[in-house]
């Protein structure tokens, strides 16, 4: 047979001028059996393929515990398919993707089951005659991690055939604090390069994550306003209006609105927003910059911490006319619970951009709808001419230019002017222009795990979290923690209704520097 | 003319009679993302691209004009309509509109067309032109400066070699500005992308050195599909001797197949007539084995609506243009 390890796909490099070309590969998945697998990965995959997108001849294998046969698998990721696939379900197409697919079962912990593995995957390659690129992706439970990394690397998993590739993909949660978080980063990266490795964090593979570079960098009209000379404030908000159903308060209750959220998702956004132009769009080239931001914001202590958070509970009220209980009434919550299920925090950057510029950051479960937003709140011209008539009002300072990002749902971009009433009269209201990703490019987006899985076998890491981003924010979200639950005095919980837009103290956050919450 | 086409009207009127259409119907919503022309000088083309235009709009909110044009007329002399196409919004709250202003040109046209296109755009929008047909003296420089992006239907111009000619001339003249999609390229991406995908297969790449003949199987007796898939093909592989073949089976525009052999092994890609996927086949002494993957929207409508929603700036294909003109 010819040999055809060393030679790269020319015709793959020639389709698209835009992005890496992906390459064949073997995609593990551990905890295949699991919600994430059936409910986003199988069918990103499947999307992709329908696409046209996942290169020829990529073969899947689901590693979990339970006993089952292929066909078995085969036929539940296919219910799950039919009910989660963006594009819907076409037999034919399953069916030749179906044939790609494979269980392998084992226990995380027995060495056997990844030899076992290791076998397997030789097969699968040797059939297809590939040169044995591998993805693992880290589906399982976190607590289950470590386990598999170090059977990878005891198994000789992790070193790469000649020629090919072996990488990682580790879904959050990235520990549960700094230490967790060190530890798990060593186990990975005594594992995988970190150039391999690759962290999730699906808020960045969503359209409107990605469209904020283009936004700051590709139009010259926003980035020279985009300082403390011309913005006022800027809030990130992160609305639920889901509360604990199906159980989930056991696993929130250990987690909170900070963890579960704050560290991961918000510090992405917010350092996308916040970040220098990056000297070119390779992944370190944007996480270079994207970590300078994590790594300004400021300490906080056991002293300042009311000056930058506020924590809440939501209390009984109604959601959708419907009363439900409060947070600590939920299944599975324990009664003297003190995890916040709202959190609001303000802070300034420590740059020469972002000086004096407070940005404001909340994200609430039970809160009146859903919604994530990202909004720059620009100054007020000069109080002359039109504008005397609020100048000194407390509150009207930053309300008239407003950029609003909006992440989900209805992703989208808004811009808030001052306008003329018509007649004869000289007023003003605020207008708006908005652009909507769902009516202007017609079709729906691509999933956000379709993007972050191509990426992955392409090899880009631009929308990965590197380690260092990981660790900075857990040393940001520590430093919350302690001062909530280790300080001799910490601030109380504040209480909000269920159905109301968060407690009084975070709104009192915002009033003493006389601004507001923006309403979504 | 068809009552597909909506109300006669004068052309001096237009606007106020489009006022007038939506202030006497409060249930719809006007909806425009762009400006989309349609230039034709074929007859009954504006029924046709009337019922086009209204599959379009099912995806594609934007303002419509379309415009049959008849040079050979010794006067000149201009026709217009209005109507409108609607359609439940994708969360079922209300009707969306795009209106459709059609045109009937005749005499000698190009400052009547150029008058025409640009007195009638949504401000601000960009401007979509399809021209249908062989680019001539009507598609002049005052025009395609100042369009977005330009669609064309290079498998039906009747002087491939000198619309060809034109192309370039307009994007040179424009400084590469001009966004070009040629429907003929783009129906071939497909194929494109099955024929990455097959050597996506390190069984089929490490035959690719050895690649002897190409077969490239299509619909119409003028091959340019063919001669665009081969020009991409040759820019890839090595000049190494390859002999390429073009064969005609079927009446319709489409490629049907691309077949790559060697001494020892075949490489087949056929598109089934009706089917949503295109069929890759490996058959060489290590493997043999089938593959399905996408064969891209059959109907014009669907596959303009896409390009209207993502085209891009189409390097690949600026690449190959040069050799076309011969």
């Amino acid at each position: 047979m010819p040999q055809a390890t060393t030679l790269t796909n020319p015709f793959r490099e020639k389709l698209s001028a835009t992005r890496q070309a992906p390459e064949t590969c073997t995609i593990v998945i551990f905890g295949a059996t699991g919600d994430l697998t059936h409910r986003k990965l199988v069918p990103a995959l499947y999307n992709l393929l329908e696409d046209g997108d996942l290169p020829a001849d990529t073969r899947i294998v689901g590693f979990a515990r339970r006993d089952k046969s292929d066909d078995q698998f085969r036929s539940e990721l296919e219910a799950a398919n039919r009910e989660h696939s963006r594009q819907g379900h076409d037999e034919a197409l399953w069916e030749n993707f179906a044939s790609t697919i494979t269980y392998h079962r084992s226990e995380f912990q027995d060495l056997e089951g990844y030899h076992a593995l290791a076998d397997h995957l030789d097969a699968l390659e040797r059939e297809s005659g590939s040169k044995g690129n591998r993805l693992f992706y880290l589906a399982s439970a976190p607590e289950f991690f470590d386990d598999i990394l170090l059977h990878l690397k005891e198994a000789d998993l992790n070193k790469p055939k000649p020629g090919a590739w072996s990488r990682v993909v580790v879904e959050k949660p990235f520990g549960t604090d700094l230490p967790t978080a060190e530890h798990l980063n060593e186990v990975v990266n005594q594992t995988f390069h970190e150039k391999e490795t690759y962290r999730i964090d699906h808020y960045l593979g969503k359209e409107t994550a990605q469209n904020i570079m283009v936004l700051r960098f590709a139009n010259a009209i926003f980035e020279p306003l985009w300082n403390s000379n011309y913005v006022d404030h800027v809030q990130i908000t992160c609305a639920e209006h889901l509360g604990m159903e199906g159980g989930r308060g056991g696993y929130y209750d250990k987690a909170g609105a900070l963890r579960d959220m704050v560290q991961n998702h918000l510090l992405q956004l917010l350092s996308l927003i916040a970040m220098e132009p990056p000297t070119d769009l390779s992944a370190d080239g944007v996480r270079d910059e994207k970590v300078k931001v994590i790594r300004s914001l400021p300490e906080v202590t056991h002293q300042n911490i009311t000056a930058h958070a506020v924590r809440g509970q939501y209390t009984r009220g109604f959601i959708n006319g419907r009363q439900v209980p409060g947070y600590r009434e939920e299944d599975r919550v324990p009664e003297d619970s003190t995890t916040e299920a709202y959190v609001a925090l303000r802070f300034t950057i420590d740059s020469w951009r972002w000086a004096g510029v407070p940005f404001y950051i909340r994200m609430g479960k039970r809160l009146p709808k859903k919604g994530t937003e990202i909004s720059i709140h620009f100054k007020n011209p000069p109080g002359v001419l039109f504008n005397t008539a609020h100048k000194d009002e407390p509150g009207r300072h930053s309300d008239v230019n407003i950029l609003a990002i909006r992440i989900q749902p209805d992703e989208g971009i808004s811009l808030q002017m001052n306008s003329k009433i018509p007649g004869t009269a000289l007023q003003m209201e605020p207008v708006k222009m908005d652009f909507h990703y769902s009516t202007s490019f017609g079709k729906g987006s691509p999933e956000a795990y379709e993007r972050l899985l191509l990426d992955a076998i392409a090899g880009d890491a631009t929308l990965f979290a590197r380690r260092d981003e990981v660790e900075h924010a857990w040393r940001f979200v520590d430093a919350i923690q302690d001062a909530w639950h280790q300080s001799e005095d910490p601030p109380p919980i504040a209480e909000y209704p269920a159905g109301s837009w968060g407690p009084k103290e975070a709104d009192d956050l915002l009033a003493k520097d006389g601004r507001q919450w923006r309403r979504l | 003319m068809s009552p597909s086409l909506g109300s006669d009207i004068p052309i001096g009127n237009i606007d106020a009679e489009l006022r007038q259409l939506w202030l006497a119907d409060e249930a719809n919503t006007r909806a425009s993302l762009t400006n989309f022309a349609i230039y034709s000088e074929r007859d009954d083309s504006l029924e046709d691209n009337t019922r086009l235009i209204e599959e379009i709009t099912a995806d594609q909110a934007c303002r419509a004009l379309v415009i049959q044009a008849d040079p050979s007329c010794t006067e000149s002399s201009a026709r217009a309509w209005i109507t409108a196409h609607c359609r439940i919004d994708p969360r079922g709250h209300k009707n969306i509109c795009s209106e459709q202003i059609s045109f009937h040109l005749c005499g000698p046209t190009s400052d009547l067309l150029r008058n025409i296109v640009f007195a009638h755009l949504d401000s601000d929008l960009p401007l979509v032109l399809w021209w249908q047909g062989d680019l001539n003296e009507n598609f002049e420089e005052r025009l395609y400066s100042r369009i977005d992006r330009l669609l064309i239907n290079s498998d039906r111009w009747e002087d491939p070699a000198s619309s060809f000619t034109a192309l370039r001339q307009a994007h040179e003249d424009t400084s590469g500005r001009l966004s070009i999609h040629d429907l003929s390229w783009s129906r071939s991406y497909h194929f494109r992308l099955a024929i990455a995908n097959l050597f996506d297969d390190h069984a089929a790449l490490a035959h690719l050195a050895e690649i002897r003949d190409i077969t490239i199987t299509h619909e119409d007796s003028v091959p340019l599909a063919a001669r665009m898939l081969s020009q991409w093909i040759a820019g890839i592989l090595p000049d190494s001797g390859i002999r390429y073949h073009h064969v005609q089976d079927g009446t319709g525009a489409n490629l049907t197949g691309v077949q790559f052999t060697t001494g020892t092994a075949t490489f087949t890609i056929v598109r089934q007539s009706g089917s949503r996927f295109i069929k890759t086949t490996i058959d060489c002494p290590e493997k043999s084995h089938e593959t399905l993957s996408p064969a891209g929207p059959e109907r014009r409508s669907d596959l303009i609506a896409g390009l209207m929603a993502r085209a891009g700036s189409n390097s690949h294909y600026l690449e190959i243009l040069e050799s076309l003109e011969v």
